[in-house]
């Protein structure tokens, strides 16, 4: 009991480290989070309301019900212009788009000829890419309607009546467009090994490595507290401190999570994260059993390069489908690996089942490390007598 | 029960080629303030180490309390406190707070261990110092704070290893009176030292020991006595001329005369009015000196005499 308690004031008194690695944590979780968050969707995808130039040379039934459709969400003007003076008022942003409906628009539309309108817009800029999808998915629609044996005006109405086209370019645009091929859940919960990593390294290992500088270790050997008594306090007590650091990051990515909170997915990465902070830990047990080499001075260089090192070429910076296939199978003697692969796994929605030999492969190394660092332990001792 | 609360017979402990302890045997009885007196390198700590079970030996026995001593012998280790060569505390807690985990390493009961530091700390002389951590300590401070962490669960053994080395004077003392009371209110005593000095004030019973064998042992009287020297008489005189040493040699009692750094020193043995002797003998013959005083002899002597080279090199 009192080696457990010294150990938690011991690692209490590295707070300011725990601070300022949670601190790093929390910004790295909000950036990621701010390249997701809703607000900044909807300028992309959503009900942005743009300048729309549309010169109508049809003038038909079907160019009109369009260019309502487009008038219902962003300010449309109705003229024509000369194209030199198109493409200054485009670079300019007097407008974000010039539409063009050709004569014979409906009229080819109803020898169902595919419909093709010409629109003149950066097709690089969100707003062209955007107006794009809205103006052919409409026009896909109306088809589609037409196709079921409908007449062209109850074909628009049925289009505009029962699809929400904001909602059906917003999903469509998400899939297509995104440079960000994993979604939220998995990016936000990619880092953590990290976190975890660098979080428990700075203050559990330096911790135990005090109490096995000779000269504490010395004085509580001769001690009336058992070896084992004071080896399971020391465990304990890493453990808890481990334990914390895994609950605080997880809640505190959970606030970003909150349409996948205790869903089986969460529950699953919630598993995942604590098997690798368990594999964390007897990392730690290994690393210590090296303090005969008065490893204590290295110990912030030790942190940087097991945490840079294992996050790198485990995939937690760099998605694992970048990654080189050397790289890949180096990682696959990491946790990190097998964390990354899991979550991606888990992201996709497979379930316990199928992911039980990533567990097993993180796992597995835990059972590596606390057999060597035994090994290591004994190996010493039985030396030194 | 028998009295006898340490008990090392036989023992030798080898650092591969290195005979660190050859052959090395002794007893401390009860009550006992016993000095163990020897050289840097001599086996003190290793003596201490085996004795605690922190080393193991390739031969002897080892018994404390009258029972053999091994590392799990919880039991025994809880009726002893040991005062660490090197200073072991914990940076990260502060004086209340080591003293605290040390002693809660032997006692368990909340208030009685909150009395027991209270008293440790009361007794190093720390009470004003209970929230300083040690990095804030001066030298002498931290070796105190090692001594109240080492005696504060009321250990009927104590162990100091070298407990002062790098400590003013004044610490020093005070820390020797402590632990006089400490034996005093009954405790058993190890003081281990290359200080003749601090082992003459404190110990009853002295074991002098060089490059792990056992040179001798008894009280300071007793160890003074086994030498030929009895006196020495110290003249500090000018330009003496080599030739007159065996002038020396002649008057009574003297068996050893040299001459270095403008000083004489005359060593004799046996004998009541030496000084008056020189004295008389450098009237005589006209010599003028400085300064005449005689020296009764110190455990240095004796260990001089027994090993032919002095206890510690001259500071
Ligand atoms: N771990 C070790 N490995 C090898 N040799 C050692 C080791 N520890 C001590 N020694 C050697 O054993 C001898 C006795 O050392 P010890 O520390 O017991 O001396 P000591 O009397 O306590 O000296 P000091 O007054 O300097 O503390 C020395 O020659 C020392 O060099
Ligand atoms: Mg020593």
């Amino acid at each position: 009991m009192q080696v457990f308690k010294a150990f938690c004031k011991l690692a209490w008194s590295y707070k300011i480290a725990i601070c300022i690695y949670f601190g790093i944590c929390a910004f790295m979780t909000f950036m990621v989070a701010s390249q997701y968050s809703d607000t900044k969707k909807e300028e992309k995808y959503g009900n942005e309301s743009y300048h729309i130039t549309v010169a109508d040379e049809d003038k038909s039934a079907l160019s009109k019900a369009f260019i309502g459709f487009l008038k219902k969400q962003h300010t449309v003007e109705e003229t024509a212009y000369e194209p030199e003076l198109v493409k200054d008022l485009l670079y300019y942003q007097e407008m974000s788009a010039y539409i063009t409906i050709p004569k014979g628009f409906e009229e080819k539309h109803r020898d169902s000829e595919p419909l093709k309108v010409e629109s003149l817009s950066d097709k690089g800029q969100a707003a062209g890419v955007f107006i794009n999808m809205q103006l052919s998915s409409y026009l896909e629609g109306v088809a589609r309607m037409e196709k079921t044996g409908l007449s062209l005006e109850e074909a628009i109405k049925e289009t505009e009546e029962t699809n929400d086209f904001s909602k059906f370019v917003k999903l469509e645009g998400k899939e297509n467009t995104s440079s960000n091929t994993h979604s939220k859940f998995y990016s936000l919960l990619l880092f953590l090994p990290y976190a975890v990593m660098t979080i428990i390294l700075s203050t559990v290992l330096p911790v135990i490595l005090i109490f096995s500088q000779k000269d504490i270790k010395d004085r509580t050997d001769i001690s009336a507290v058992s070896n084992v008594t004071k080896n399971i306090a020391l465990v304990a007590g890493g453990a808890l401190v481990s334990f914390i650091v895994f609950l605080a990051l997880f809640a505190f990515t959970s606030l970003f999570l909150t349409d996948d909170l205790f869903t089986g997915k969460w529950l699953l990465a919630a598993l995942n994260l604590f098997i690798f902070t368990i594999v964390t830990t007897t990392l730690l047990i290994l690393i210590s059993a090296f303090s005969f080499l008065g490893i204590q001075k290295a110990k912030d260089v030790i942190t940087n390069i097991i945490g840079l090192g294992f996050s790198f070429l485990g995939g937690i910076f760099v998605p694992l489908s970048i990654l080189g296939d050397g790289v890949k199978a180096v990682g696959k003697f990491l946790p990190t690996y097998w964390y990354a692969v899991s979550l991606e796994q888990i992201d996709k929605g497979v379930r316990f089942s199928g992911l039980l030999k990533n567990f097993s492969m993180e796992l597995l190394f835990g059972v590596v490390c606390l057999a060597l660092g035994i090994a290591i332990s004994s190996a010493r001792k039985n030396a030194m007598s | 029960m028998s009295d006898t609360v340490v008990e090392i017979d036989h023992l030798v402990k080898r650092y591969k080629e290195l005979i660190a302890l050859d052959n090395f045997s002794l007893r401390i009885e009860k009550g006992e303030a016993f000095g163990l007196l020897g050289p840097n390198g001599s086996g003190k700590t290793t003596t201490i180490n085996c004795l605690l079970s922190l080393l193991a030996y390739d031969n002897g026995e080892i018994k404390i309390f009258g029972e053999r001593m091994t590392p799990n012998r919880l039991d025994i280790k809880k009726r002893i406190g040991v005062v660490s060569q090197n200073v072991a505390v914990f940076n990260e807690l502060n004086v209340y707070e080591n003293t605290d985990y040390f002693c809660g390493l032997y006692i368990k009961e909340k208030e009685k261990r909150k009395q027991y530091v209270e008293e440790a700390l009361e007794f190093a002389g720390l009470l004003e110092f209970k929230k300083f951590y040690p990095k804030k300590l001066s030298g002498g401070l931290l070796r105190r704070l090692n001594i109240a962490c080492g005696i504060a669960h009321k250990p009927e053994l104590i162990i100091f290893d070298e407990p002062t080395v790098a400590v003013d004077p004044q610490s020093r003392n005070n820390i020797l009176e402590g632990i006089a009371k400490l034996n005093e209110s009954g405790a058993t005593i190890i003081y281990t030292s290359h200080y003749m000095e601090e082992v003459e004030q404190l110990c009853s019973n002295i074991l002098i020991m060089d490059r792990g064998k056992r040179i001798a042992e008894g009280t300071s009287d007793e160890l003074k006595a086994m030498i030929k020297n009895t006196e020495s008489v110290i003249v500090h005189i000018r330009n003496l001329e080599h030739e007159l040493l065996d002038e020396f040699m002649k008057l009574p009692h003297v068996y050893d005369v040299k001459y270095m750094n403008d000083t004489l020193t005359i060593k004799c043995s046996g004998g009541k009015h030496n000084i008056v002797h020189v004295a008389e003998y450098l009237e005589k013959k006209q010599m003028n000196y400085d300064r005449i005083y005689s020296e009764l002899p110190s455990l240095n002597d004796v260990f001089l005499e027994i090993t032919g080279k002095e206890l510690r090199d001259k500071e």
